[in-house]
């Protein structure tokens, strides 16, 4: 970390290239358009990278840009008054996946461990999964996915909701469970 | 765009906890998780980012007033490090780039999402994609010569390395590479990434291709390590392995042996129909399951059919057009038992190349053994285009093939027919 400090940026890629996929998630957890996120996450590492010094243990490097991020996409929100402030806890809730995410003692890849919550996704049954990943993966609104599956949007919305109900009492069980 | 779900304050899911913020927020992170498909999207951010840090770096700084009595020898320094470095630059290739292309054809470089052709001495940045079209080939090299040739239907990224424990990173997503691998350092070796696994390599000559839903890794030369998650496989030189979803990593001949890979109709290391369920294979699109001219220990075989427009009789498996049959290499050899009557002299062998989009063929086996079952081998590679303008490449897909009797009206059966590799490695333990 001392020698990125001193601005060498083929040292801050390795770091960057290690977190660019967590941080993207991270972000979109909070602004939901994929552009968006982009240019904050591309924003705070560039914050990050001036900000170095005032990072006093580097273990701390993953939660410390995410706090970068967070700021700036609560910022781009109020901008776009579309959300201005998010309760403290909800951002607790966030930080405790994403720290036990950051654990990596086998050395994986994020995306590797991010993982774990495909299984989460692929255990809930079909009609929740279905939705699940019309909307999440493939960006397609409550509307359009009632459209594709021939269903009302009502069905949709509460089919939505039960899933990401499950998901979080599964990914509780499978990573926040073990982190306490 | 999906708009976000609203949360609600109560669900239907039987002994659910109650959804406190603190919920709300770990339910969050799940989405944006999601929404990230795990990672795999937005990860243009870094790249930008470091593009814009190296154009502030680069710039000049304030100096702190404190520090001015440094001036001079930082200066002296600094103009220096600036004359070595440009002598040093004059001597080497752009400092941005991370390789060159030494030659292409039909290629397409894409970089931040724009496509431009991809010439021939251009240089590729970390995060480069190339894309080779049909009848095309492209060669990347490396400043330590590693060297990369992507053939037609390829695409790869050619990425920078996603932790301080990697090297150069290739990203293929679809079609054949060849690469001969310069000696990499023990601490960053060189990374090969598909869907199905990545392969780790510190110096040696591979094979890597995608076709439909498995990679295959062949190793000319050195070692190779092919890894998913847990799982490692070594793979020596003269061997290959193959990495499919469901199927455990194995390299060499044991794969060959996994039933699940022998049954598969799509592409095989190794095809083979003895026909002896009296049911004509879904594969087998042309010929007519038949008790078979009398033999001992077999009871059907495969007889060649005629049609109104083609009188020469003839058998054909076909994989469809969208899916490969095999894909084509060196070694790969056609045998077959076949009986045909005192009419036919000879026997015709056409392929259809997917990869190259036509036929070929010009090959015919003679001295038949007329009445009689005669076991024939053909060495695919022998195929070609009639006015030898094209030969069947390495790495091509390969989606139909027929057989075919030379004389008109004669009678033709084949049995156990199997396409394999000329010489498959004995097992070994590793």
């Amino acid at each position: 970390m001392e020698t990125v400090r001193i601005g060498q940026c083929d040292v801050y890629e390795v770091l960057v290239r290690e977190h660019e996929a967590m941080l993207g998630a991270y972000v979109l957890s909070i602004v939901h358009e994929p552009a968006v996120a982009e240019d904050i996450c591309q924003e705070a590492f560039i914050q990050g990278f001036h900000q170095l010094a005032t990072l006093k243990q580097k273990e701390r490097f993953p939660a410390w840009l995410r706090t970068i991020a967070r700021n700036l996409a609560l910022a781009e929100l109020a901008r776009q008054k579309r959300e201005v402030a998010i309760d403290p806890r909800v951002m607790e809730g966030m930080e405790d996946v994403f720290c036990a995410l950051d654990r990596n003692p086998d050395g994986s890849l994020w995306q590797e461990r991010a993982k774990k919550l495909a299984e989460c996704v692929e255990s809930l049954p079909a009609p929740l999964n279905a939705c699940c990943k019309l909307h999440y993966f493939e960006s397609n609104s409550a509307k359009q996915i009632a459209e594709i599956l021939e269903i009302s949007l009502a069905a949709v919305l509460k089919r939505l909701e039960r899933a990401r109900l499950a998901i979080g009492a599964c990914v509780e069980r499978r990573l926040v469970a073990n982190d306490r | 765009m999906s708009e976000p779900i609203p949360p609600q304050k109560k669900s239907d899911e039987a002994g659910a906890e109650p959804l406190t913020p603190r919920r709300e927020g770990r339910i969050r992170a799940c989405e944006g998780i999601l929404r990230s498909r795990f990672g795999q999207r937005g990860t243009q951010a870094g790249h930008r980012a470091l593009e814009q840090l190296r154009l502030q770096t680069s710039a000049p700084a304030r100096i702190d007033n404190s520090r001015r009595k440094w001036l001079l020898p930082l200066a002296a320094c600094v103009i220096a490090g600036v004359m070595g470095f440009l002598l040093y630059r004059s001597a080497q290739p752009k400092v941005e780039s991370i390789a060159q292309l030494r030659a292409s054809a039909k290629a397409v470089l894409i970089r931040n999402g724009k496509e431009t052709a991809a010439d021939t001495g251009a240089g590729l940045m970390a995060g480069d994609r190339i894309r080779v079209q049909d009848g095309g080939a492209a060669t990347v090299v490396y400043p330590d010569k590693t060297e990369i040739e992507l053939v037609a239907g390829t695409e790869a990224a050619f990425s920078a390395a996603r932790s301080s424990a990697e090297g150069k990173v290739i990203v293929l997503d679809r079609g054949t590479l060849h690469a001969s691998i310069a000696k990499q350092a023990e601490s960053r070796p060189m990374w090969f990434v598909t869907p199905h696994a990545e392969a780790v390599v510190r110096g040696t000559r591979l094979k890597l291709a995608l076709v439909d839903q498995q990679t295959r890794l062949e190793v000319t030369e050195g070692l190779v390590e092919l890894v998913r998650k847990e799982e490692r496989v070594a793979v020596n030189a003269g061997q290959y392995a193959v990495a499919r979803e469901g199927v455990a990593l194995a390299s060499a001949s044991s794969i060959i042996a996994d039933p699940a890979l022998t049954e598969d109709k799509t592409t095989l290391p190794k095809l083979k129909f003895d026909f002896e369920d009296g049911k004509r294979p879904a594969l087998w699109v042309v010929g007519v399951i038949q008790a078979e001219p009398p033999r001992e220990g077999n009871r059907f075989c495969l007889a060649g059919e005629t049609t109104k427009d083609n009188p020469w009789s003839k058998v054909k498996i076909s994989a469809g057009l969208r899916r490969t049959l095999f894909v084509h290499d060196m070694d790969l050899e056609l045998s077959f038992d076949y009986w045909v009557d005192e009419k036919v002299g000879s026997l015709d062998f056409y392929v259809w190349n997917n990869t190259q989009q036509d036929s070929f063929g010009n090959f015919f086996i003679t001295n038949l053994a007329q009445k009689k079952w005669t076991r024939a081998t053909v060495r695919l590679a022998r195929l070609s285009k009639e006015d030898g303008s094209k030969k069947m490449r390495v790495g091509d897909l390969i989606n139909e093939l027929s057989i075919q009797v030379g004389q008109e009206g004669g009678v033709l059966y084949v049995d156990n027919v199997e396409i394999s590799r000329q010489h498959i490695e004995a097992p070994q333990e590793f």
